[in-house]
């Protein structure tokens, strides 16, 4: 297992926004079947991190590398991306009038898997995914986060994602501004999605999530880099402690 | 007398905008007096009103003075004599057949009517369709009371030029209380160049009627210059339902200065669809009247624009009386070099208390050198009414942009979903499923060859 190449891989990562640093040396890595979580305060770079995995134009990425199956897909653009397996669910995701969440979806999944779904044959795929997952069928017809409440966007990133079925997927905050009640339906929609051949890099601010989802690793970004990784238990002493004194800890350990 | 004195001109060979040549026109209709009479207040309403130039506030943006209206013809026949849909032209067809049951269909090809159908059933139910140069005659009790008076002459120099020179021409009548289920289009359609046209709809829906009706205006794009300068009529009257779609297609040779008044009476409900895409240079005025009370007005539209296309749309939300309600969006893109201006008034006249009127327009730039204006005017002489507008022109969201790719689409698929769902939320709420997979279906192919900048 130590000798494995693992399939995904950050390798001290340095982003800037508007020629500001926003990450200033990431290093993560993550093999297939892991589940990674990334823990921050706010302002502390992690959807900067996911937006730049993702590809998004603003950030640029100055130096280091992130290299997926073995390939370096810096320079590789969003829908590339996805085309590899990679999914971001997104910390703020948008709406998109005029399309419906089926005819998104389906979209997505052609451009993604490359293959043609008739509409009859992806109609049947959402509507099982959206079974599981304990979202009404109604939602198919409606334009995509239109209108939905945020934790109804919430459900419908989890949505995209069982039905992209992802390599790898990034959560970025996928619990915010969620219910104690919807955080568990959501926490157990991704567990529930969870599979040996799959990775996921989950991104969040409390640990309440962690309970569902279970992490194998949990990583503590601070200013740009990951200060400090362990187990669950990091996570549950986060809980414990809080960031202000967790981050004391971490800051003098790390100078 | 004078008729004699006169050298005869064919009607095929009328040119120049004189007073003969509009009589001749309607002395070959062998029109009833009184439609003489409106032809001749028309003429001297456009005698006296000057043309309108680039100082002029409503046209200062449409420079129109490529129209070489003197070198026009000013009637052109049809040319093809149809008994039913299946004899017109393919050309045409692929323009009227939408996939939709028309109960009804009339076709005016260039100055003449070549078709008029109607179901046997909207007949029985006393429905009329008709050609109005004939409907003038047949049912003048229901044509003279609002021929030329809902658009009349004092609209401006083109309403009064049309008023002048209309031809061919579209009559359709709904009795009281009578719901047509089956729509109604009338198609007006242009095949030659170098050609005036001057079409003309009527529709009136009686009290408590309830009608959908299609107009579509199409051609081939041709070399020279045509010109088409159209007035529609409608009225609703005492809750009477109408849903009316303006397709507007003419091919790219196209230059038209038209008119649409629509007035509806106490407690009408009127939906309007606007899909304009044609033409070479187009400006329009789109007016609902709100002559009564408890009127609820719905209207949705859009324009699309590409190469050197100059489209410009006027609307008015004019309360009248109290209790009405009216809500209007309209939504346009604009490719290339073309340029758009939309201006959308809200007049809520003295005493009409309790207005509700809402007004929007947002433009999408698909091109950093296409221009369009967005101009909102609200005169409100009242203190008790709700009045709201918004406008907003930007080009594609660079984040929905990303969030679209980051499903998998490419820039350019990624950016094509957002203007078409874009165009969506205004086609959606079209009436007929075809007409609406025919509009979804023009989007796409304004969009081809579109290529999102950067
Ligand atoms: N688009 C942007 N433009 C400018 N600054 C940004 C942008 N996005 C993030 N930042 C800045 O980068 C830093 C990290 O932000 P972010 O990655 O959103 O943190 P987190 O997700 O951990 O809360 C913050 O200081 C934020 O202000
Ligand atoms: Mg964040």
């Amino acid at each position: 297992m130590a000798t494995e190449q693992p399939f995904f891989l950050i390798d001290d990562l340095h982003v800037e926004i508007e020629e500001n640093e926003i990450l200033r040396g990431v290093d993560l890595s993550v093999k297939r079947g892991e589940i990674h979580a990334i823990m921050g305060p706010n302002g502390s770079g992690k959807s900067t991190l996911a937006h730049t995995l993702m590809g998004h134009p603003s950030y640029e990425a100055t130096a280091g590398q992130v290299l997926f199956n073995g390939e370096d897909i810096l320079e590789r653009d969003p829908n590339d991306r996805a085309k590899l397996g990679i999914f971001l669910a997104f910390q703020y995701p948008l709406a998109i009038p005029g399309v419906s969440t089926l005819n998104f979806l389906r979209t997505s999944l052609k451009a993604v898997k490359q293959e043609e779904i008739s509409a009859r044959q992806f109609r049947k795929h959402l509507l099982e995914k959206m079974d599981l997952l304990k979202i009404s069928r109604e939602f198919a017809g409606r334009y995509l986060n239109d209108g939905f409440s945020g934790g109804e966007k919430k459900r419908m990133e989890i949505l995209q994602m069982a039905v992209l079925e992802p390599e790898l997927a990034v959560l970025d905050e996928i619990d915010s501004g969620l219910d104690i009640d919807a955080i568990r339906a959501v926490g157990e929609g991704i567990s529930s999605l969870m599979h040996p051949e799959m990775s996921i890099v989950i991104i969040t601010h409390y640990p309440r999530i962690l309970h569902y989802v279970r992490p194998d690793y949990v990583h503590i970004m601070v200013d740009g880099k990951i200060r400090q990784s362990g187990g669950f238990e990091l996570a549950e002493e986060l809980e414990a402690k809080g960031y202000d004194v967790l981050l004391k800890e971490v800051m003098q350990t790390s100078s | 007398m004078s008729q004699s004195s006169v050298e005869q001109v064919p009607l095929t060979a009328l040119q120049g905008i004189t007073a003969d040549a509009w009589q001749e026109i309607s002395r070959a209709c062998e029109e009833p007096d009184w439609v003489r009479d409106l032809r001749q207040k028309a003429w001297e309403a456009y005698v006296e009103t000057p043309l309108p130039t680039l100082r002029d506030e409503d046209w200062r943006r449409t420079d129109y003075r490529e129209l070489q209206l003197e070198d026009l013809l000013l009637y052109m026949p049809a040319g093809i004599e149809a008994a039913c849909e299946a004899d017109l032209p393919e050309s045409l067809r692929s323009h009227s057949e939408t996939g939709d049951d028309w109960g009804g269909m009339v076709v005016q090809v260039n100055s003449e009517i070549a078709l008029t159908r109607l179901d046997e059933t909207l007949q029985a139910q006393g429905v009329i369709l008709a050609p109005l140069a004939q409907a003038v005659h047949t049912h003048p009790e229901l044509v003279q009371p609002h021929l030329g008076r809902i658009v009349t002459p004092d609209d401006g120099k083109f309403p009064a030029l049309h008023g002048a020179f209309f031809s061919g021409g579209i009559f359709c009548y709904v009795p009281p209380d009578t719901t047509v289920e089956l729509p109604i289009q009338a198609l007006v359609w242009m095949n030659a160049e170098n050609i005036a046209v001057f079409p003309h709809v009527l529709l009136v829906a009686d009290r408590g009627s309830q009608v959908t009706f299609v107009e579509r205006y199409a051609s081939p794009t041709l070399e020279a210059q045509s010109f088409s300068c159209p007035a529609t009529e409608v009225v609703a009257k005492d809750g009477a339902q109408v849903r009316h779609v303006t397709i507007q297609d003419w091919g790219r040779h196209v230059i038209e200065l038209g008119f649409q008044r629509l007035r509806v009476d106490n407690d009408g409900h009127l939906l309007t669809i606007l899909a304009a895409t044609g033409g070479k240079l187009v400006k329009n005025y789109v007016d609902n009247s709100f002559a009564g009370s408890g009127v609820e007005a719905f209207h949705r539209g859009f324009f699309f624009t590409d190469g050197t296309q100059h489209m410009d749309y006027k609307t008015m939300q004019d309360h009248l009386a109290p209790y009405s309600t009216s809500d209007l969006l309209i939504k346009g893109a604009l490719r290339d070099r073309s340029r758009a201006v939309f201006t959308g008034v809200i007049n809520v006249r003295k005493g009409s208390k309790r207005t509700d009127a809402y007004q929007e327009n947002r433009n999408l730039l698909l091109s950093k050198r296409a221009r369009s204006d967005s101009i909102p005017i609200l005169e409100i002489d009242n203190d008790d009414v709700r009045c709201t507008h918004g406008s907003a022109t930007g080009q594609v969201d660079q984040e929905e942009l990303f969030y679209v790719m980051a499903h998998g689409l490419n820039k350019n698929d990624a950016a094509r979903m957002l203007v078409e769902g874009f165009f969506s939320e205004v086609i959606q709420h079209t009436p007929l499923d075809g007409v609406q997979a025919q509009l979804a279906g023009k989007v796409q192919e304004k969009m081809a060859g579109w290529q999102v900048e950067d």
